[in-house]
């Protein structure tokens, strides 16, 4: 699934849904139960869908990309051929109301890496995973979503 | 008292970002997240600087009590030594240059 090259250059796949709004992809990340197929549920009809489970992350510049992969969640619907600059991180926690939280970075590294998806033995792999969160944490900013599940928790994305 | 040297093992990779430094040990993907004064430590640890000299250096640096900052220093490098992340030995050691952890370190007590 990962080759140390494309580790090496920065890419890796993410545990997150992921969802184009007005040009920029917006990825919410979480563990199972955390929100994300209920987020792309939510989305507003202008939404394009990346993946509900897995998205596709590419550094290009100064930016990141977000490219939409066949992988499905609880949507079991698969996500489209498509890509856009990432906006943000968004890591799902449920609450009452709906509100953005900015994440210290050390926090946020943390969080990317037991969201980014691997089954590296090889510790080269590992390492160069690891260099790729860094540097994505780096470039992304990255929020704590806590969101009550309903369509109004789309407002925060424009 | 502690006479032991300190050293990072090269089996994980780390990096400091906003005040902390996230470690991951990559045989184990378990991860480290150490604060300031966690991250002070792990940058004195350098393979030819003993624990009770990083514990001079987090008493000044940090205007905490000497007899604590030693015991807070000793207890942790021994935590991370234990995981393999640190390496203690009576010896100076290379930096970086260990795979491993365990066959180079030692107690210090």
């Amino acid at each position: 699934m990962h080759s140390l090259e494309l580790a090496q250059e920065g890419a890796f796949l993410l545990h997150s849904a992921g969802v184009i709004r007005n040009g920029r992809a917006f990825l919410f990340s979480g563990l199972s139960g955390s929100g994300k197929t209920t987020m792309t549920r939510l989305a507003p009809a202008n939404t394009v869908l990346l993946s509900d489970e897995i998205a596709y992350v590419r550094p290009a510049g100064d930016t990141y990309i977000a490219w939409g992969t066949p992988f499905s969640g609880e949507l079991g619907r698969p996500g489209e051929n498509v890509r856009a600059p990432i906006a943000g991180l968004y890591l799902l926690k449920h609450g009452a109301a709906n509100q953005l939280q900015s994440v210290p970075s050390g926090q946020a590294l943390g969080l990317l890496l037991r969201n980014i998806v691997f089954f590296a033995q090889d510790a080269d792999l590992v390492r160069a995973l690891f260099e790729a969160a860094w540097r994505f944490i780096s470039a992304v900013p990255a929020y704590h979503l806590v969101f009550r599940p309903d369509p109004s928790v789309w407002e925060l994305f424009p | 008292m502690s006479s032991s040297y300190v050293g990072r093992s090269g089996a994980v990779a780390a990096r400091a970002i906003d005040g902390q430094t996230v470690i991951l040990q990559l045989a184990t993907s378990a991860l480290f997240t150490l604060n300031r004064v966690g991250s002070r430590i792990w940058e004195l640890a350098d393979g030819r600087t003993t624990v009770d000299q990083i514990a001079r250096r987090i008493h000044e640096e940090f205007e905490v009590e000497a007899p604590v900052a030693a015991l807070d220093a000793l207890e942790f490098v021994e935590r991370l030594a234990a995981q393999g992340v640190l390496l203690l030995s009576d010896a100076p050691v290379n930096p970086d240059r260990h795979s491993g952890g365990e066959a180079n370190a030692t107690n210090p007590r």
